[in-house]
């Protein structure tokens, strides 16, 4: 049942000249910081200049507990190059996501639409100059902070650096207690382990010569998953998992998917994605991070010998079909970053949501 | 609940008043709150705010509240309230402003946030000149100060 509204016994028309125009300086603080919370991080540098109020709603510390209090958050990427020369300092950029930039034409040809959210990167301006670690092979982000555990090849160290994406501030984890050479690490259950394995969906994956092991935290027990299994198999260039399903790109361009609930836990092609292969099995060296949901794949493709300063990228929408028996992958946009160095070793591809 | 065809008189801060159901009443969290504590009388006053905001706002809890009693076809539903949400608030600024205020006095979070999530579409692409003058703002800027927030995110501004 649901009555209607009562118009008001008399309607008043209202003639009297219109209230002076609302100031936005007069909006309680907790609705001004509500309303720039909902925009993206990236128009805050410009907003800030509006005002000295807008200057401190927008602080970090500020504006980012409101987001999460309001449930506004937006995927950020970061590249970290390792230059050559320098094996301990990293060169941090974020892939700035602004419109209706003007694109310089592209070298290369690809079939595939280019990304119109725009593609240029910007030095990470971190808050102070003190110099970013470099990544090892295993980084984890946990929301809005990027874990940085143990050293990089070489460089056995029991260091936990953390990143704040909100603030871009480094901040000293506790250390662990033994040093790590390129420590793997995991998530499991919001927390951090360092192993000395692979970790996926809280189970430990045991690769031996013949057989493959999984170890349940939870239960404290190992299991056979099976005997050779090409699960952790040398043809795996790299792996990232989203929302409990693993994805891999193998060294022929193959982009593969698995979860817990095949048999055996064997890899399967996410259909689909043949143009993309033809890119990606020329890459060299290829990185995959979630991107909001999407899979972002990131590679190069330079001879050993060569200056790089390129990376191309793909995001890819992926649908589960066939009651979930079938992933479906279609090519948002690929398309390439420069970045304003002379030459890079290698690259890391890290997601944060802040 | 058997309470829905209560009614209870809204009264604006002109003295107006605005007989709606319980059920679109509740919809005030500021009301609901009211209620439960016990207050029974039938008019309650709304002082802060006045008819023309007043009538909005329980424009939009009514049709809430009417999609929220319909059973079966959720999408369509959905997408209608979707529909009329944006028409809802395609209003100007200054309406906008007292709407949002309202929804924020009485406590009518739906309403909240799609005032707000306007606001924030209207200045997103905005110089920082235009956000100045659609909301009224001084610049408190001296030149100095204007460069030295510039050169904490100099890449923003690069051409």
């Amino acid at each position: 049942m649901i009555s209607k509204v009562a118009e008001p016994t008399q309607k008043k028309k209202k003639t009297i000249s219109e209230p002076p125009l609302t100031s936005f300086s007069s909006l309680p603080h907790e609705i001004a910081e509500n309303i720039l919370a909902r925009i993206s991080r990236w128009e805050y540098p410009r907003l800030s200049l509006v005002s000295k109020s807008f200057h401190s709603l927008l602080s970090p510390l500020e504006i980012y507990k409101t987001r999460s209090q309001i449930g506004v958050n937006e995927t950020c990427v970061y590249v970290c190059l390792q230059l050559p020369n320098q094996p301990c300092a990293s060169c941090w950029f974020s892939l700035w996501t602004k419109p209706n930039k003007k694109r310089n034409k592209r070298r290369g040809k690809t079939k595939f639409k280019r990304d119109l959210s725009g593609n240029s990167v910007v030095p990470t301006p971190f808050s102070s100059s003190h110099s970013p670690p470099l990544p090892c092979d295993y980084i984890q982000t946990v929301g809005s902070e990027i874990y940085i555990i143990g050293g990089p090849d070489g460089e056995p160290s029991s260091s936990v650096r953390i990143l704040d994406c909100r603030s871009h501030t480094w901040r000293d984890g506790p250390n662990m207690t033994v040093d790590r050479e390129d420590a793997p690490t995991a998530l499991l259950d919001e927390k951090i382990y360092v192993v000395g394995v692979n970790v996926f969906e809280g189970k430990i994956y045991l690769a031996t010569d013949e057989k493959d092991y999984t170890y349940d935290p939870k239960d404290g027990t190992w299991k056979l998953v099976r005997e050779k299994s090409s699960f952790l198999s040398d043809s795996i260039m790299f792996c990232c998992e989203m929302e409990n399903v693993l994805y891999c790109c193998t060294d022929l361009g193959y982009l593969m998917w698995s979860t817990s609930e095949i048999e055996g836990r064997e890899w399967r092609e996410i259909k689909g994605l043949d143009k993309l292969r033809k890119h990606l099995k020329t890459g060299k060296e290829i990185e995959m991070a979630n991107y909001g949901g999407k899979l972002l794949v990131m590679w190069h493709s330079y001879p050993d010998i060569c200056i790089r300063d390129k990376i191309w990228y793909a995001k890819i929408y992926l649908e589960s079909r066939c009651n979930a028996r079938e992933v479906w992958g279609k090519v948002e946009c690929v398309d390439m970053l420069t970045f304003p160095v002379e030459t890079y070793e290698s690259f890391y591809c890290l997601t944060a949501s802040v | 609940m058997s309470e829905s065809n209560k009614k209870i008189s809204l009264i604006s801060s002109e003295g107006e008043a605005f007989e709606v159901s319980e059920a679109v009443a509740r919809e005030f969290e500021i009301v609901a709150h009211m209620l439960e504590d016990g207050c029974s009388g039938s008019s309650i006053p709304i002082t802060t705010v006045d008819s023309n905001i007043l009538g909005k706002v329980i424009e939009y809890c009514t049709k809430h509240v009417e999609v929220g009693n319909v059973e079966g076809n959720s999408e369509k539903a959905e997408k209608d309230l979707e529909e009329f949400d944006k028409r809802f608030i395609a209003v100007e600024m200054n309406t906008l402003f007292s709407l949002i205020l309202a929804a924020n006095y009485l406590n009518v979070k739906g309403l909240l946030n799609i005032g707000c999530q306007k606001v924030a579409d209207t200045i997103k692409d905005m110089k920082p000149e235009e956000v100045r003058s659609i909301f009224n703002i001084e610049n408190d800027y001296t030149p100095a100060e204007e460069e030295v927030v510039r050169k904490e995110n100099e890449w923003a501004f690069q051409p």
